[in-house]
């Protein structure tokens, strides 16, 4: 039974097809996320550039002392703009020789010049709105409250946070590690196209390789023990070089879970690779068709978990709890959160077992489905 | 007499409302190289599916070495070696670890094992190739690599269906030879095919089915002497006379004549010196004739006798 594990072992690792999309496909996407939004983990804003501007003061008033006061802060505090205050003749020029990315001309009030669009001409014209935006508010309650004026350009003047990031668990994770969480549950789910090759192997009517195997002295049970062991194997040597990948190529800190993490990702294989022998033991339908119904199957999982619309889970929560309970692919990334950001262990084990529960049925539905079975058509 | 290895008795399979197989029986003694002859879709290989419980059927009883076949016979099918129509190996395995997977679905014992999968590689010459992937190997490589999948474990019973398809002659004459040898070490051989060439060259007993039937059933003498032609003569004719065509259909042996295109075409029942006749016959009615040929029946002529049709239609 082992030369037949290995064997398996051999001939599914070496299948050029399933170890493009389940190794490297993954591997790509998850350095093009790195490469996206990678950097944002550090919580370092130095590394963006500053935006070179240039001001033109048209006339000197108080609003336009205020509105200098807020761009050397912006410049040398936030590092967000670098400053040239010009004449609006230079400054246009050096607009046009891309030195700037756009012109402040400030009087009463300010006005942004650019030529183009682009990050930096948004980040300018969202520092100008602000700007105007706050003295809208002075203006006004200098005409309703005049009394109150100090206290409002006081508050207004304080660079003032109402929100403060916590967590509930002892884990350094970052936010950006969710993203990388979505990639793993779908190379979890990406298992199930090792299944589905699995499952057709195993059925004389799709398969001469299943009809030399079904005509063999050998019970299916033991057939599929092995084959299911050797993509089990593969995929967790899979998932255990995405993860490696990850934390040692892109230093994704994924907290201190890291092992229990594998734990999840190993049960989502497990669950991807039963699904993909169910559905190829359900139908006689040709494999393409049942990659279709797999990928559709998974999308449908996706989008409940909120891989489209990110309020999808606490949407279902709201009006149908026990979906939430069921998609396999929210229990995947759920328990992921659960042991990063809350070090909640009753829903992750919930989630666990769901999943183990899961992986029982289809197995246990696929091996009656395949066993002793003779076919109307071959 | 040998004892019976496969006795199938009234077997009904249905694919919807088309009758594969209709009230076939079957009766293979051991040590026989039994040929199942009948054009494509006549249910050859539909009758091994069922014989090997791979394919349900709707009526009927199988039993293999006397005893009924079900797909957990595993005791009947530890015997049995079977060659499919499609090659059915690994592609990621060399052809070595493709017999030894193959053969050790039959045989734990390793060492055992071991010595049968370097026979194997033997028996069909793939010596040279035994570290190739399927994909690197000929069309012909690849059917003896089935075969050796097939037969590693040496089975006492063989099934190969239309294992010489799409094969190169030589390749074909290796296979032929293979089977042969097998049967000659005790191997009983059913092989299903519609090349009458081969079922003549190599099988003890013929059955020629179609349309999901028994046709006929026999050696190849025995199913030739089921039909009426004993002699076929070909005769090179530039022109001959409606007259003179009525005439050689009255010779004596003669029951059927046609000429077209300058060919005259003669069956004759079997008797001596019909040849001699129609040479006779011709020089005295002075017609020319170029070059001539006598030919003995073959199977396609006792296919197309009971059906009307060529074997290969």
């Amino acid at each position: 039974m082992f030369k037949h594990y290995l064997y398996s072992l051999k001939d599914f690792s070496m299948n050029k097809s399933l170890t493009f999309w389940s190794l490297l496909f993954p591997l790509l996407l998850a350095t093009m996320f790195y490469m996206s939004f990678g950097h944002l983990a550090d919580g370092n804003n130095n590394t963006l550039d500053p935006v070179k501007t240039a001001v033109v003061i048209v006339e000197e008033t108080e609003a336009t002392s205020h509105f200098q006061e807020m761009l050397s802060s912006l410049e040398d505090e936030h590092n967000i703009l670098m400053v040239t205050e010009t004449d609006f003749e230079t400054a246009k020029k050096l607009l046009q020789d891309n030195e700037v990315e756009g012109i402040l001309q400030v009087s009463d009030t300010v006005t942004l010049t650019v030529s183009k669009s682009g990050i930096n001409q948004t980040i300018l014209k969202s520092v100008t709105d602000g700007y105007l935006h706050r003295m809208a508010l002075i203006e006004k309650t200098a005409q309703t409250n005049p009394e109150k004026i100090q206290d409002i350009i006081t508050a207004l003047s304080e660079d003032v946070s109402y929100l403060k990031e916590i967590t509930f668990s002892d884990s350094s994770a970052t936010g950006t590690a969710q993203y990388f969480y979505a990639l793993i549950a779908m190379t979890c789910l990406y298992g199930s196209f090792f299944g589905l090759t699995l499952g057709t192997r195993l059925q004389a009517n799709l398969s001469a390789l299943a009809m030399r195997r079904s005509v063999a002295p050998i019970r299916k049970m033991q057939i599929f023990i092995c084959d299911f062991l050797a993509v089990f194997t593969i995929n967790a040597i899979i998932l255990l070089l995405l993860f490696a990948y990850l934390i040692f190529a892109f230093k994704i800190d994924f907290g201190n879970h890291v092992f229990l993490m594998l734990l999840t990702a190993f049960m989502g294989s497990l669950f991807g690779t039963s699904l993909g022998t169910f559905i190829a033991a359900s139908s006689t339908k040709t494999f393409d068709f049942k990659i279709g119904i797999l990928l559709g199957v998974s999308m449908v999982f996706s989008f409940l978990a909120g891989l489209m619309l990110n309020q999808m889970p606490q949407i279902i929560e709201k009006n149908v709890p026990i979906i939430n309970r069921l998609n396999p692919a929210l229990l995947i990334s759920n328990s992921f959160y659960c042991l990063t950001f809350y070090d909640n262990y009753q829903i992750y084990i919930r989630n666990m077992v769901t999943l183990a529960i899961y992986v029982v049925l289809f197995c246990t539905a696929s091996i009656l489905l395949l066993r002793r079975k003779k076919y109307a058509s071959l | 007499m040998s004892q019976s290895i496969i006795r199938v008795e009234n077997l009904v399979k249905r694919y919807k409302d088309l009758i594969a197989l209709d009230h076939f029986n079957l009766d293979i003694k051991e040590g026989e190289i039994f040929g199942l002859l009948g054009p494509n879709g006549s249910g050859k290989t539909t009758a091994i599916n069922c014989i090997l419980s791979l394919l349900a059927f709707d009526k009927g009883s199988i039993e293999v070495f006397q005893k009924p076949m079900n797909p957990d016979s595993y005791d009947s099918k530890r015997d049995i070696g079977v060659i499919l129509q499609n090659v059915a190996v690994f592609e990621e395995l060399t052809v070595q670890e493709n017999i030894d997977y193959f053969c050790s679905l039959y045989i734990k014992d390793k060492k055992k094992c071991r010595d049968l999968v370097e026979e194997a590689i033997a028996f069909v010459g793939l010596e040279d190739f035994r570290k190739f992937h399927p994909r690197k190997l000929s069309g012909g490589l690849l059917r003896r690599l089935n075969i050796a999948c097939g037969i590693a474990h040496k089975p006492k019973l063989i099934f190969m269906d239309e294992p010489t398809v799409a094969v190169d002659p030589q390749s074909r004459n290796k296979i032929l030879e293979g089977i042969l040898e097998l049967n000659r070490q005790g191997a009983t051989v059913v092989y299903t095919t519609h090349y009458m060439e081969e079922a003549e060259q190599i099988c003890s007993r013929i059955l020629i089915m179609d349309q999901g039937r028994n046709l006929a059933i026999g050696t190849k003498e025995e199913l030739k002497a089921m039909i009426q032609t004993g002699e076929t003569i070909l005769i090179e004719v530039p022109a001959l006379p409606l007259e003179s065509l009525k005439e050689i259909k009255m010779i004596k042996h003669v029951f059927q004549a046609d000429y077209q295109d300058g060919q005259l075409n003669i069956h004759c029942t079997n008797g001596k010196h019909n040849l001699i006749r129609i040479m006779e016959y011709l020089s005295t009615h002075e017609i020319d004739f170029g070059r001539v040929y006598s030919e003995l029946p073959t199977l396609n002529d006792v296919f197309l006798e009971i059906t009307g049709k060529q074997l290969r239609d």
